[in-house]
């Protein structure tokens, strides 16, 4: 493994460890900056995409902090007696867990949430992979460091704080755009589409795909994604007018800002609306079967929209999806468990649906989540802590493997900050260095795209922070 | 508007935002100028240096007092405009705070009883679907709407519960309406009271305790291995007190000499304040559903459903965390006091934070008047919070009064100003359709469920926010104009490619094709309530039509600029409505007066003039 923030980095970086550090180590910041500025100057996209080919990464937000130790578990007698002992009544039973068996070694036999079916097959086929206890981070932080408050996440352990991290990766700042925005402003010119945002959301506004240049384009899970105004197909009199009144008031020049903000916004969907519904009235047609909760009909709209990326001229996309109702402070076995259901589920489907179109390797799907809940219960439920697991499914992924390090999870361990608070061992920009790589991002990219990076990983051509992607 | 009725004085200020107005603590004409009408000077655009000071009992002209009214209502016509330029925004403001309310919950159960009862004429009765729906949650809320007086009320009591949030929107409140409609009137009814009542009854709140799961939260178990619940100590403080960073008392973040902020609490407090929040359960059991009930013994642990949830929680010692608690400040609760010493203690604690008022009191702002007040007009409605001018704190009709009377508020110059403003929610934009004109049904109920049905196209509805932190954050901020301004946008954060053009199709289907449906009809197979097609609400726009016919599509737009517009219709928007109506009567035979209201209306109410309300 080539990244650096496993609990072996830090021995490292203390000098406990073993005596090779090679090009993954934590080098001081001037050091780092020389290195990334010679990355730039190569800036080498490792997995440049051939010319035309498609590629798009969906990020499925958890919304409210996915108990993502419930969901990748331990199930060796030994790590689950330790699991049982510090979550008491939000522990899964051993038995009840899906096996697995991942190819590379992480210390730990794991298993998965009984829920997960769909997704333990993805696993076990190696068309899916975790990330152990990744989470938000300015740089590398020992529990000393977070105790001392030396260069913490901004508003740690709060919802829109914490949500917000994931989306930004860039933790120090309240004010930051988002990664999927700043990567997309990078790749945007890849699209022949001048009109359609490169970035899709099936949530409406959220921080992950606002950049620079490019923001989100809102769309819906129902019909045919977008919404026109009323009687914008047709061509009589009173709707031709009507259209060209509404575009008069809407192009009128405004004083105050918000009235210039709102003429503008309106300027822009009206006028790509039309455009997107027709794309996807023509795309390649699909017959995988999905449910009908609020995940699965948003992932199908995804499908749709990817299966109609000729006809909307698309060569890179990301995708915004939310699945909510995470925040469980009570009724946690219960809810948490059928949240994991309509995961398991809407991920096979879409999975099945990619597969069906021939795409499955160029679609990268991701989960994020505001924060993984404390190990330790109260009473029905859990709050809110810090590092937990996120799945990496699709385009390819070197999968059946668990990424980073599965801290151990015993009270007051080198990595509890507290109550089964568990800092993070991998940073998340390591998790997205990898994903805006896979995308088509140079190495030098990574620097406007996840400004931290270099406190983790040093981008080099040959290299992979992770290495979840076969070059 | 007639100008010439008025004394207008014109006084030079060097700024919009100069506050030397409001030196006085009687406004220029209040009482010792009897008689004395003091008038707005000018509303056009650019004109920052000259604006007079309209003081109180302030008599606007008309534009004033639409002006006025959009802030302080959801909705207002042109009679009531009328009524505060006769009669004045401080009387005006004076009556509505002595209106006295009547109860949300009993305006929910009259409903309820109504149906249930209705349901069971149909058979034999045993159709009936007793289920304390959602629905008539918002039947509720446009029924009070519509039908009473309290105007202002309605406008703080609607922003309070998207400060103080819980929602339906959640699966255990789906059906939960009694718990809900009695958790508003906490908001209602403690709108003009005191904000440390707020604070208290709010917490205590079984539809809050069980939103927030404070409801049962229990006393550390090292057996067990359980601690208290995070989850209310938490948002208590983020949300409905005193928020994450040290405020000024202008609302403006604290810095040290270096820039650094400081955070109010840290994870430890939370930890110290769940504690706090530990051994409260329900008041009583639920003798409606559970009639056989009555009489046994009130116990802590059973389903939260069992209880009766429009009473307050009680506290069960035996389940409260012992010990000290360290709070935020720094101040200890000791040990050995009850549960409830506790938590009144720390109520009282976050309560005098000095953070409260202007972190509270710019919300408030943000939500009626605008979204970027000036450090000045914050500051002066904390300092109204901090003490009422008779040393009470917290005194939410001074911290009412402080937020329209200030001259940021209603100086006619402020309008002009090009940061002012703040987007209309999408639940406004109907409402101040419905009450700028008339809104009526044959049955004289208005029992709508469509905005609530609506919530995936417009994003809002009544207590349907997706979580705690309401449907948008005050920090949201639109990327392409307004955060290279660094200003703040909240209400922008629900409106994207989607959710803006589902509006304009829905306030054009309102406008032109019904209202909304009125859900007054019992299914006589189903016994369900369903849409009476022949009990469709209608608006009243019969002086529109008849100012049409006599004086044409110029003075419909003027009255309709005055009660949507504030009077702030740009004039060459004017124009291309007017000349939009006016070719569309001139192509079609069949387009009469009433096409041409509805259309100028739909265009009006789609306009930038009109979404921000400035």
């Amino acid at each position: 493994m080539s990244h650096n923030h496993t609990r072996r980095g830090f021995l490292n970086q203390l000098g406990l460890g073993c005596a090779s550090v090679g090009a993954t180590s934590l080098l001081s910041g001037i050091t780092n900056l020389g290195l990334i500025n010679a990355a730039v100057a190569a800036n080498k996209s490792v997995y440049a995409p051939k010319a035309g080919n498609y590629k798009a990464l969906v990020c499925i937000m958890l919304s409210g902090g996915n108990d993502s130790y419930n969901m990748l578990v331990p199930k060796g007698d030994a790590e689950h007696l330790e699991y049982a002992t510090v979550r008491t009544n939000l522990a899964i039973e051993k038995e009840t867990l899906r096996p697995i068996n991942p190819i590379n070694s992480i210390g730990k036999v794991l298993g998965l949430h009984p829920n997960l079916e769909n997704i333990q097959t993805l696993f076990e086929t190696e068309k899916a992979a975790f990330v152990a206890n990744v989470g938000a981070l300015v740089e590398p932080t020992t529990v000393a460091q977070f105790k001392n408050n030396e260069n913490n996440p901004v508003g740690l352990f709060s919802h829109s704080d914490q949500r917000l991290h994931w989306q930004t990766s860039i933790p120090q700042d309240r004010n930051a755009n988002g990664w999927g925005g700043r990567l997309a402003d990078i790749l945007y010119t890849n699209n022949m589409n001048t009109d359609i945002s490169m970035n899709i959301s099936l949530n409406g506004v959220n921080t992950f795909q606002r950049g620079n240049i490019i923001t989100e384009y809102a769309i819906e899970p129902s019909g045919g994604g977008s919404v026109s105004i009323n009687g914008s197909s047709n061509d009589n009199f009173y709707n031709t007018l009507k259209r060209e009144t509404l575009d008069n008031i809407l192009e009128s020049s405004y004083q105050n800002v918000l009235e210039k903000a709102y003429a503008g916004s309106i300027s822009n969907s009206k006028n790509s609306s039309i455009q997107f519904a027709a794309a996807l009235a023509n795309g390649t047609p699909f017959t995988t079967p999905f449910g009908d909760d609020s995940l699965s009909d948003r992932l199908e709209m995804v499908t749709k929209v990817i299966a109609a990326k000729d006809q909307l001229d698309m060569t890179n996309q990301t995708f915004f999806v939310q699945q909510g109702g995470y925040d469980n402070h009570d009724n946690n076995i219960t809810d948490h468990g059928n949240l994991m259901t309509q995961l398991d589920t809407a991920i096979g489907s879409f999975y099945t649906a990619l597969t069906e179109l021939g795409m499955q390797d160029d679609v990268v799907i991701f989960t994020a989540s505001d924060f993984a809940r404390k190990l330790v219960s109260n009473g029905n439920g859990s709050d809110h802590a810090w590092g937990g697991h996120s799945l990496v499914i699709g385009g390819g992924v070197s999968g059946k493997k668990v990424y980073g390090t599965y801290p151990d999870l015993y009270l007051d361990n080198p990595w509890d900050s507290g109550k089964g608070r568990i800092i993070p061992t991998t940073s998340c920009d390591e998790l997205f260095a990898e994903l805006a790589l896979w995308m088509g991002a140079s190495t030098g990219d990574l620097y406007n795209v996840l400004p931290n990076i270099g406190n983790f990983w040093t981008p080099t051509p040959s290299e992979m922070p992770l290495g979840m992607f076969t070059v | 508007m007639s100008y010439n009725k008025y004394i207008i004085i014109l006084i030079t200020l060097s700024t919009c935002s100069h506050i030397d107005a409001q030196i006085y603590d009687d406004y220029l004409g209040n009482g010792h100028n009897v008689g004395l009408k003091v008038t707005s000077s000018s509303h056009q655009p650019n004109d920052t240096a000259t604006h007079s000071i309209i003081g109180s009992n302030i008599i606007p002209d008309t534009v004033g007092a639409s002006r006025f009214l959009s802030q302080a209502t959801l909705g207002a016509d042109y009679e009531e405009i009328l009524d505060v330029t006769n009669n004045g925004i401080s009387t005006w403001i004076d009556n509505q705070i002595n209106e006295s309310p009547s109860s949300y919950f009993t305006l929910y159960r009259d409903i309820w009883d109504t149906v249930t009862y209705q349901m069971t004429l149909v058979g034999d009765g045993s159709l009936a679907d007793s289920s304390r729906r959602r629905d008539y949650m918002d039947f509720a809320f446009y029924q009070k709407l519509f039908t009473s007086e309290d105007a202002l009320r309605q406008r703080v009591a609607l922003a309070l519960s998207q400060i103080l949030v819980m929602s339906m929107n959640n699966s255990q409140f789906n059906k939960r309406g009694f718990a809900v409609s009695s958790y508003y009137d906490v908001l209602y009814l403690g709108a003009f009271g005191n904000y440390r009542d707020l604070l208290q009854n709010v917490t205590m709140h079984p539809a809050m305790g069980v939103y927030l799961s404070h409801f049962q939260n229990k006393k550390t178990d090292l057996v067990k291995g359980t601690f208290p619940d995070e989850n209310y100590a938490r948002e208590v403080m983020q949300l409905f007190s005193i928020g994450l960073l040290e405020l000024n008392n202008d609302g403006t973040v604290k810095k040290n000499a270096n820039g650094e902020t400081t955070s109010t609490y840290s994870i430890d407090h939370v930890q110290e304040l769940a504690k706090v929040f530990t051994g409260l359960s329900g008041g009583a059991y639920d003798l409606l559903r559970y009639p056989e009930k009555a009489g046994s013994e009130l116990i802590f642990g059973r389903g939260f459903n069992q209880y009766d949830l429009t009473l307050p929680m009680i506290m069960y010692d035996e389940e409260h965390e012992p010990g000290i608690k360290v709070m935020c400040t720094g101040d200890t609760i000791p040990s050995g006091q009850t549960g409830t010493e506790d938590i009144n203690q720390a109520l009282d604690i976050l309560f005098n934070h000095p953070n409260v008022g202007p972190f509270i009191g710019k919300r408030l702002i943000q939500h009626m008047v605008k979204s970027n007040p000036t450090p000045e007009y914050v500051n002066r409605v904390a300092t109204a919070f901090n003490n009422n001018g008779s040393g009470v704190r917290g005194d939410m009709t001074a911290v009412i009064k402080a937020i329209f009377l200030d001259p940021e508020a209603i100086e006619c110059g402020t309008a002009a100003d090009t940061t002012g403003g703040k987007l209309i929610q999408p639940i406004e934009r109907f409402t101040n359709l419905f009450l700028g004109f008339n809104i009526n049904s044959d049955s004289g109920k208005f029992w709508w469920r469509e905005l609530s049905q609506l919530i995936s196209k417009v994003e809002q509805g009544f207590f349907g926010s997706p979580s705690v932190f309401n449907f948008f954050t005050p920090f949201y901020a639109e990327d392409q104009v307004v955060a290279p301004a660094e200003l703040v946008s909240p209400e922008f954060q629900i409106l994207h490619s989607t959710s803006s053009i589902h509006y304009i199709n829905l306030i054009e289907n309102a406008i032109k094709i019904r209202p909304f449906r009125n859900r007054t009809k019992i299914n006589q197979t189903t016994a369900k309530l369903e849409n009476d097609n022949d009990d469709d609400p209608y608006l009243d726009l019969s002086d529109e039509i008849a100012l049409y016919n006599s004086q044409g599509i110029s003075a419909v737009l003027d009255r309709m600029d005055l009660v949507l517009c504030r009077g702030q219709l740009d004039s060459n928007i004017k124009t291309i409505i007017a000349d939009a109506i006016i070719q569309f009567d001139a192509n079609s035979g069949s387009y009469d007066a009433e096409d041409g209201v509805n259309d100028a209306l739909y265009f009006i109410m789609m306009s930038p003039n009109y979404m921000i309300q400035k």
